[in-house]
């Protein structure tokens, strides 16, 4: 076996490793070590994925000494791979983005919590990509619940403990019936690997034995993992936890662990159950209905926000909807669409809320639009990457969000839904998309707002708002104006966090430029 | 139908158990009430799994007297399971009763819709 | 008179929410008990579940991993991963509730220990726990090394072994207790448990893959020294969990509830 798949192995191991030592180390050296850790993750991930594109197929991994059915096993083929490369990149680049932050909102003594929190994160989310086993599964998402909650909590304050609650009981809601589901799948079936569940699920609906069951199996893990990655009608957890929590938990929330859960939904369908036993148990409208119910409401509810960090939470569930439109559409190429606009949602999301960090430590602390008016001038990087993720986001050409758009449309020609529905859910989301950021874009680039002085005029945000995109990524911030009586200074930022954000627009524009190589690895691998 | 309630009816009692649980969890305002209800799920999901795992007649998967024959002993696996999940609800739980013990501190309440209703009030920046 | 049409209003709401809540339940229950009926009959040895997997853990397990009891061969080595998993939520959940709980003063965890000496005037209780907690302990020592030959094992053994810490924590709670049963002991002793946990997990896990032998021989099933690395791994697990026991009880010791 070649040396290089080891990587598997070692790059879940390693941020466990660091965890565990995290405990005992300062937080300047958990940090240290922490971000380590990433990078060397990413350099694994990209060590396998090219092992994986050079040998032309995937590899199943024995995590010990017994085979398959015994044992527990990995599989890494090229989606698994890509996943994992894209996931150590935007929790790394996440963790350095927020910096500032988690100095300033958890208390000294428990910033290596973070770091240890964020570690085995990590591990966890890689575990879950990668896993070939059902109940393997459950395990790590339960570390996932513990961290996940742990890292919003320890943000001080009152509100980030109460978001912590809600989301707490609902996940334990969602793993409990995923629980359920595991148990009823395995009492039915016999298995809990990934190739013989998918075997003898095939035989049983051949035979028609315990139907019932399986549908019944199918609903409640559906649910579990609905409510986990906060599916419209269960999403009621999601912008509190999102919104009150530091700037890189905010952005690892919503770019990444909401990600895992919906990847192991498109899993658990392609590979469990295989397409066809998902499209005769019916499950492909439900997912549909609810998705484009959640796409509506979530950015209806998101235009009305005046809280940026709200706003970007609402934004979140309403792309889980499409994702999940992408998903119930049932076919291999909704799949991948899914599986594009997962990574590239992940990629704007993290970006979005890293900038937004950014933009708000430059207003004083404050998240409302009214406070972010001008924040262009005091920070002009962040409001470079706020725009660009934006545009991403509304899936302007040139952005990730446009070919994700581009190919759940064309996902759902030869789908058994009128393709013109889907197209028109496109269209309305794309226009919902453009109502909910540019406000934001337009305060951020807006004169500042002198003391008792008048809002600039609605024809003044409407030019900036044509500004916005025509320049796109450039930030028109040089331009001269003349300036009004600043609420706020400018900032200065560390290296490392300008640095960040230039990486993120790259990646955000490289996902769109060259988004062909992309797909067809995502293609593959489904 | 009813043949086959009787006969599962292990599987009985802990679906109505789950449900039971759910129940807890949705009607109570209480967190402590809510997390029992949580407590409660857990446990009839492994009693579940526990009356998967066994087969009339035979005995626990100890080897005994040198007797590895897979017709003595009942199915090990479930067990295993079983330890994994109770493992994960003990600490869970206790992440719970934190979370619950500094809610306390701060709102002087146990009833969720309080704490929610009083967080949402505070003012923006603590 | 707002405030009062408010209170109608929620009430009303909440009577709504209960009963759309008791009306989802009972539909649940019944789409439970509909699912119960169909699934494979209680305690027929030709269920699905009783397949090719189990019959090889207990046919085969004795002599490849050298355990009589087939539970602990199956958790630690056959689907070893999983067990990892599940010693990692013990950690992250001690450290969450360590974030959650230690807030005021650095040596929170040792001022309790500190503070419990005023309670321990009660002569009784200090003289049975003195014979009482080493028992105990090493009960906890024996179902742990014990964990491959008979039921029981790291998890449960580890459970016995923190009671007794908690027992002599809360009847003597002296200096010396501090000494040893302090939070950076406990913290030292859980970091390396689970270092070591790791290691020869990711040992054992690496030389699998790749095909090698551990050079571990399982041995004699039905020695103590036997099975291999199942009995290490047993220690490093009841470790973690008696520490995880008494922090925790510790932790939730000083909070006060209505």
């Amino acid at each position: 076996m070649p040396f290089v798949r080891n990587f598997l192995l070692f790059s879940i191991l390693l941020p466990m490793l660091c965890g565990v030592v995290s405990l005992s180390l300062k937080p300047g050296a958990a940090r240290r070590l922490t971000l380590v850790a990433f990078a060397a993750n990413i350099a694994m991930s990209a060590a396998l994925l090219a092992h994986i594109m050079s040998a032309g197929e995937g590899f199943v991994y024995k995590m010990g000494a017994f085979p398959a059915p015994f044992g527990n096993e990995m599989y890494a083929g090229t989606l698994e791979t890509l996943m994992a490369l894209v996931f150590s990149a935007i929790m790394l680049m996440s963790v350095i983005g927020g910096r500032e932050d988690v100095e300033r909102d958890v208390i000294a003594r428990k910033q290596s919590f973070f770091y240890l929190m964020s570690s085995f994160l990590l591990a966890a989310m890689l575990s879950i990509i990668y896993t070939n086993d059902l109940f393997t599964g459950y395990v790590f998402i339960e570390i996932i619940t513990l961290t996940a909650c742990s890292i919003i909590a320890l943000k001080e304050g009152g509100k980030p403990l109460a978001a912590t609650m809600s989301y707490l009981i609902m996940s334990l809601v969602g793993s409990a019936l995923l629980l359920l589901a595991i148990a009823v799948i395995y009492s039915i079936t016999g298995h809990l690997l990934v190739p013989d569940l998918s075997r003898s699920i095939d035989a049983l609906m051949q035979s028609g034995d315990y139907y019932i069951p399986l549908v019944v199996a199918t609903g409640l893990m559906t649910a579990g993992v609905g409510i986990k990655c906060a599916l419209f009608p269960f999403h009621s957890w999601l912008p509190d936890a999102h919104a009150h929590a530091t700037t890189s938990a905010s952005s690892i929330l919503s770019g990444l662990i909401i990600k895992c859960y919906l990847l192991l939904l498109v899993k658990v369908y392609a590979r469990v159950f295989t397409l066809e036993t998902v499209a005769s148990l019916g499950v492909g409208p439900v997912l549909v209905v609810f998705g484009v119910a959640g796409l509506v409401f979530g950015s209806v509810t998101a235009i009305r926000q005046r809280d940026v960090k709200q706003m970007l939470s609402y934004s979140t569930v309403s792309q889980v909807g499409y994702i999940c439109i992408a998903i119930g559409l049932g076919s291999r190429a909704g799949m991948a669409a899914a599986c594009f606009h997962i990574i590239a949602h992940a990629a704007a999301k993290s970006m979005l809320f890293t900038a937004a960090g950014g933009l708000i430590r430059a207003s004083g602390r404050k998240k409302s639009y009214d406070a972010l008016r001008g924040a262009a001038r005091r920070d002009p990087a962040s409001a470079a990457a706020f725009i660009c993720g934006s545009l991403a986001m509304v899936g302007i050409p040139l952005f990730s969000g446009f070919v994700s758009k581009l190919y759940t449309s064309a996902a759902s020609v030869g789908t058994r839904f009128e393709s013109s529905a889907i197209l028109s859910v496109v269209v309305v989301s794309t226009v919902l998309n453009a109502m909910c950021y540019f406000p934001v874009v337009a305060c951020i680039l807006a004169k500042a707002r002198d003391a008792g002085g008048e809002e600039p005029s609605a024809e003044a945000v409407a030019s900036k708002r044509a500004e916005a995109l025509e320049t796109g990524a450039a930030s028109d911030c040089a331009e001269p104006r003349r300036q009004g009586a600043r609420a706020y200074a400018p900032v200065g930022h560390k290296p490392s966090y300008v640095v960040t954000l230039a990486a993120f627009i790259i990646i955000n524009l490289g996902l769109g430029i060259i988004s062909q190589p992309v797909l067809a690895l995502i293609e593959k691998g489904i | 139908m009813a043949g086959g309630l009787l006969n599962n009816y292990y599987d009985v009692v802990a679906v109505i158990l789950f449900c039971i649980g759910f129940t807890t969890l949705f009607l109570n305002r209480n967190l402590v009430k809510k997390i029992i209800g949580l407590n409660i799920v857990d446990t009839s999901v492994y009693l579940f799994l526990a009356a998967k795992g066994y087969i009339t007649g035979r005995a626990a998967p100890v080897i005994k007297d040198g007797v590895a024959s897979a017709e003595a002993y009942i199915n090990p696996i479930p067990a295993g399971l079983i330890l994994t999940g109770i493992v994960i609800s003990v600490s869970v739980t206790a992440f719970s009763l934190a979370l619950i013990l500094n809610l306390y501190k701060k709102y002087e309440t146990l009833d969720l819709d309080e704490i929610l209703r009083l967080a949402a009030a505070a003012k923006e920046d603590e | 008179m707002e405030t009062k049409t408010e209170k109608s209003r929620d009430r009303a709401f909440s009577i709504f929410y209960s009963a759309l809540c008791a009306l989802f339940c009972l539909c649940l229950l019944s789409v439970l008990l509909v699912m119960a009926a169909k699934l494979p009959p209680f305690g027929d040895p030709g269920n699905p579940s009783n397949n090719e997997v189990p019959s090889r853990y207990i046919e085969q397990g004795p002599a490849e991993t050298g355990a009589v009891n087939i539970v602990a061969a199956m958790i630690l080595e056959y689907r070893g991963f999983d067990t990892f998993g599940e010693s990692c939520v013990l950690f992250v959940a001690v450290c969450a509730v360590l974030a959650l709980l230690r807030n005021e003063e650095r040596d929170a965890f040792d001022e309790l220990l500190h503070d419990m000496e005023e309670s321990t005037h009660d002569v009784i209780l200090k003289g049975v726990s003195r014979v009482v907690a080493p028992m105990i302990a090493a009960f906890g020592a024996y179902v742990i090394v014990n964990g491959h030959l008979s039921p029981g094992g790291g998890f449960s053994g580890g459970a016995i072994l923190g009671s007794s810490m908690m027992l002599y924590a809360f009847s003597f709670g002296t200096r010396e207790a501090r000494r040893i049963l302090s939070y950076d002991n406990c913290r030292r002793v859980m970091t390396a448990a689970l270092l070591l946990y790791a290691l020869i997990k990711g040992y054992s896990m690496f030389m699998g893959a790749n095909g090698y032998s551990t050079g571990v021989s399982p041995g004699a099933p039905g020695r103590i020294f036997s099975a291999g690395l199942i009995l290490p791994l047993n220690i490093a697990v009841g470790l973690i969990v008696a520490c995880t026991m008494y922090i925790l009880c510790i932790l939730f010791s000083k909070g006060e509830m209505r």
